[in-house]
């Protein structure tokens, strides 16, 4: 019985075997099998069903991939081989089998791998994967010469284009980086739409190869997108003007492709620092302004205003503003904040007239704290002017504690001090920044030590001080002095003279304004100021005991004034006992 | 006087009951203040802490008398009311307090009831500060806190260390010098800087020029010499890497333990098992770093700030209270307004525990960590004391940082550790004559 049912099976088998041979097909199920078996984690049966179908049909790709990742997922990469390579011979013009031979022979070495490249680039004579594989592997292995010369041997065969992304990158990563953008010039005169992948690649290359690069992307009659790639290079490193002047000649006729290379190189603009940043987006946006109408080409004009005035350029700013005065459909923050903008700049440059007939004519227009702002602004450039008739005006009956201290410091110009002092008083310690509150405050207790309601000389030193005339402020300032009693101002005024001395390293008569402050009150509350100032003067030209002494004598005399810990710092400086600062 | 006796003196003085000891003070046997004085309080409300120091040595330079009153109100100075001291305390914005002999009396009387003692202070001790002849003052944290207190000292190098010169000071520091004559192993980072290069050659000249074979044997010699000058009775006080390579050095006798880049061959890899550690003072068992690639020395220091594997963070440490009247000169080595100070790195930053010597004080540790941060010891007829770090108020000092400023941390804890060791030694000289 046992043997009859062998015998059975035998034969069982062998019909299977031979009437399956001929007669199997590939079961359609089997691939969806072998996917979830795999997905399941049942590698062992997925690749039962890889098998199946390799065996029936050898070249397909689907079943060979399979392979391949269970044979990875299982430790056995190498028993792809065989797989891949039944698979080219029945499949010789199917590319999949042969990255498949290169990625098994990738873990056996440089020959195995070479073999099925040899391969693979005879059968595919112009394809550029088998170059870029090979390259990559030889590369990885360090052998850096290799991978280059495959690469350019590969362009020989399949052309420049196909491997120059290839070669770039793996120029730059050599530090090859002119070399690097022969080949980027390549890739973008063929796709435009690479710039940008360009670009971010060359970027990183050192300082030292900047000027080469551009040389060499903008020599012999670069395309467009050449020329792009260069000013989006100049951009990135800091070089605005280049960068425009280059983009500015190798714009296109294609307005969509135009407006997106200005909206990118102004973005790109915002990031450089400095005026030469602005200007550029400047530039950009004026082009953009030109290329566009309605409201894009308000608000790029706008922009364009904006950053003329950040950057200083007067003629620019105004021709954007003169524009957008004739087209400006309605009043908006936008355009007023751009008038600002320029109205301050108009009188920073010192034509102040023209930036009161911009604010006179924007009035209107502008919100109320701009408004008062540029009101400020305006006196005080008028007052830079020596027009303190003209500052009043503008400031005319303005009641904020800002408008308050600017016209208090207009009085104190005038030499009309009990009017300075009542509105210096009223500013208040909040008006503008802290800096402006403590020296205005500081003036407050001169004035305070000052009786007397008018002192031009007072006055007119103050504002040639302001104006950067220290010679006339000094003499001013001393006439002013001689006519104050001792003890009634005329030491802070000495002070404030040997402070502007000093400021322009004149530190033999600031040594003479301080010696006669303190000879003029010794003992009131501005002498220890006034000998802490002479022990710094003497300080600073190498009279090391002499200061010294001044800094004891100050300390010792004064123990509770409020200037002690800093002549006891200096003290500590003169002496060496901590480093200079 | 050796120490023990020195010990014995200081506790016999101190232990007397409070009537006794102002009678003591009457009959002229002691320096403590009959009269009205200037008490310097070292708490919370002195003004310049560090100032302060530099008033009672400049008092004791001009032949004045001042007590140390250890533990009273953070450690305060008690002078003669002269001209002189007020004046310049008024100067240096510290704060001192006119006391009547009433006053003194009542500050006996708390001294002697507490856990505090009056340690007589008779002259100022002459300072060395070993470093080459071009360290800036700003280099050096002890250097920084003397002439910011203005208390004199000289510079040493190599050359007068090895003329003798050692014999004529009572103090001497060390701060970032590597003994073991590689450079602080500074060629890892900074190779090619200008200031490492003059550094190589100056201390090459100098070898030759001392006819030493190389820099490791010069500051072998140099060590050895500083430890004679301990046994003959010196103080010395060690900063920083000076600490760990001074004693690498003292062990190392007839051990090369170079890198190639120092002496022209490599470091014995047997080095760390021929280590004679009788010879040094505070350490024992060491292991040292073999690789001149690793800028440490060896496993003594705790932190290796240098060592990216086995770097350790900064925490705080503190400080022992001892008791004053029985174990003085620690109690006056830690003289502080504040128990806990916020560590500092130094290339040598601490010291682990495991490698201290039996006997070892321990005047300071980061609780629950295995190092410890100041430590004090005796050997031969003087003592040393170290304490890890670079500087008290820079915890993470990088060669090229600007120098700190001690105007701005006038009461500096970690600096006040630093000048409690200069006037330390004023103390002792007291007892010396006695």
């Amino acid at each position: 019985m046992y043997v009859a049912r062998s015998a059975f099976a035998l034969v069982a088998v062998l019909v299977l075997a031979t009437g399956g041979a001929r007669a199997q097909e590939v079961d359609p199920q089997w691939i969806g099998l072998a996917l979830r078996a795999e997905r399941q984690g049942q590698l062992p049966l997925a690749l039962d069903y890889y098998r199946r179908i390799l065996s029936l049909e050898p070249g397909d790709a689907t079943a060979l991939q399979g392979v391949e990742r269970a044979f990875v997922r299982l430790g056995m990469r190498d028993s792809v081989a065989l797989y891949a390579a039944r698979a080219i011979e029945a499949a010789p013009r199917n590319p999949i089998p042969r990255e498949i031979a290169f990625r098994s022979a990738a873990s056996q070495g440089r020959d195995s791998v070479e073999v099925v490249v040899r391969g693979w680039t005879a059968a595919f004579p112009g394809s550029a994967r088998p170059y870029q594989l090979w390259s990559f592997w030889l590369a990885q292995h360090g052998f850096t010469n290799d991978a280059r010369q495959v690469l350019i041997e590969g362009q020989s065969w399949v052309g420049e284009v196909a491997l120059a992304p290839d070669l770039a990158r793996f120029l730059m990563g050599t530090g090859e980086w002119v070399e690097a953008a022969v080949q980027w010039r390549i890739v973008v005169e063929d796709n435009g739409g690479l710039v940008a992948t360009g670009a971010t690649g060359l970027g990183q290359a050192p300082v030292s190869a900047h000027d080469q690069i551009v040389e060499r992307l903008l020599e012999g009659g670069p395309s467009q997108p050449t020329q792009w790639l260069a000013a989006d290079l100049l951009a990135r490193w800091g070089r605005p003007a280049e960068a425009w002047a280059v983009l500015d000649a190798a714009l296109p006729d294609d307005r969509a492709v135009a407006v997106a290379l200005l909206l990118r190189f102004a973005d790109q603009a915002t990031r450089m620092v400095g005026p030469g940043g602005w200007r550029a987006r400047g530039y950009a946006l004026e082009r953009l302004a030109g290329l566009s109408s309605g409201d894009a080409a308000e608000q790029a004009r706008l922009g364009a205003a904006r950053a003329f005035t950040e950057a200083g350029d007067l003629a620019a700013a105004r021709r954007q503003l003169d524009h957008l005065a004739g087209t400006l459909q309605s009043p908006n923050e936008d355009a007023a904040a751009a008038m600002a903008g320029f109205i301050r700049l108009l009188s920073d440059a010192g034509r102040v007239d023209e930036a009161e007939e911009r604010f006179d004519e924007w009035l209107p227009r502008l919100g109320p704290g701009d408004a008062a702002d540029l009101r400020e602004h305006l006196a005080w450039a008028r007052v830079m002017q020596g027009e303190l008739d003209r500052a009043e005006a503008l400031l005319g009956d303005a009641s904020s504690v800002r408008a308050d201290a600017v016209a208090g410091w207009v009085a104190l110009y005038r030499g009309e001090l009990g009017q300075a002092r009542q509105r210096l008083r009223a500013a208040g310690p909040y008006a503008d920044s802290r800096q402006e509150a403590t020296e205005r405050a500081a003036m407050l207790v001169l004035l305070e030590r000052i009786e007397a309601e008018r002192l031009p000389e007072l006055g007119r030193g103050l504002l040639e001080a302001l104006r950067g005339d220290t010679a006339k402020a000094l003499l001013e300032l001393e006439r002013a002095a001689a006519r104050l009693p001792p003890e009634g101002g005329r030491s802070e005024v000495l002070m404030l003279a040997s402070d502007l001395a000093a400021g322009i390293a004149d530190h033999q008569r600031a040594e003479a304004l301080l010696l006669g402050a303190l000879a003029a009150d010794s003992s009131g509350p501005a002498a220890p100021a006034a000998e802490l100032r002479l022990a710094r003067v003497y300080a600073v030209t190498g009279r090391r005991t002499d200061a010294a002494q001044r800094l004891e004598r100050l300390i010792l005399a004064h123990p509770e004034s409020a200037v002690v810990p800093q002549a006891r710092r200096l003290l500590d400086q003169v002496r060496g006992a901590i480093p200079q600062s | 006087m050796r120490r023990r006796e020195f010990l014995q003196a200081l506790g016999a003085t101190a232990l007397l009951p409070g009537p006794l000891r102002a009678l003591a003070a009457r009959s002229g046997d002691s320096p403590r203040q009959a009269g009205p004085a200037l008490l310097i309080p070292m708490d919370d409300r002195q003004t310049n802490h560090l100032k302060a120091y530099g008033i009672t040595f400049r008092s004791l330079r001009r032949g004045g008398r001042a007590e140390w009153l250890l533990n009273y109100r953070g450690g305060s100075y008690l002078l003669e009311a002269d001209a002189a001291s007020r004046r310049e305390a008024a100067l240096q914005g510290v704060l001192v307090e006119e006391v009547s002999a009433a006053d003194v009396v009542g500050i006996r009387g708390t001294v002697a009831a507490s856990n505090m003692d009056a340690i007589p202070l008779e002259k100022a001790p002459k300072v060395a500060v070993y470093a080459p002849p071009s360290a800036a003052p700003w280099d050096d944290a002890v250097t920084m806190a003397l002439e910011y207190a203005g208390i004199e000292y000289d510079k040493i190098w190599d050359p007068e260390v090895l003329r003798g010169h050692l014999s004529r000071y009572e103090w001497l520091h060390l701060h970032h010098e590597d003994f073991t004559g590689q450079y602080s192993k500074f060629f890892l980072t900074y190779s090619g800087s200008p200031w490492l290069s003059d550094m190589v050659r100056l201390h090459a000249e100098t070898a030759r020029a001392l006819g030493l074979a190389n820099v490791a044997e010069l500051k072998k010699a140099v060590a050895n010499t500083i430890r004679r000058y301990v046994q003959d009775g010196g103080f010395l006080f060690a900063m920083c890497t000076a600490t760990e390579t001074l004693e690498l050095a003292l062990a190392a006798e007839g051990v090369d333990i170079a890198a190639r880049f120092s002496d022209g061959t490599p470091m014995d890899p047997l080095a760390a098992e021929k280590m004679q550690w009788e010879r040094s003072f505070a350490f024992q068992g060491a292991s040292l770093e073999l690789s001149p690639a690793v800028a440490s020395f060896s496993d003594i220091d705790g932190h290796q700030v240098n060592n990216p594997a086995l770097r350790q963070p900064l925490g705080a440490f503190q400080l022992f209270d001892f008791s004053a009247k029985i174990d003085p000169v620690a109690t006056m080595l830690v003289q502080c307004h504040r128990d806990v100070i916020p560590d500092f790195y130094g290339l040598t930053t601490s010291f682990n525990r495991n490698r201290l010597k039996p006997g070892v004080t321990v005047l300071a540790d980061e609780p629950g960590a295995r190092w410890v941060k100041y430590i004090h010891g005796e050997y031969g007829s003087g003592t040393w004391t170290y304490l890890g770090g670079h500087d008290p108020e820079d915890a993470q000092h990088q060669i090229g940082d600007p120098p700190t400023d001690l105007s701005l941390h006038p009461s500096s804890p970690g600096y006040r550790l630093i000048l409690n060791n200069v006037l330390f030694p004023a103390a002792k000289k007291r007892e010396l004559k006695t």
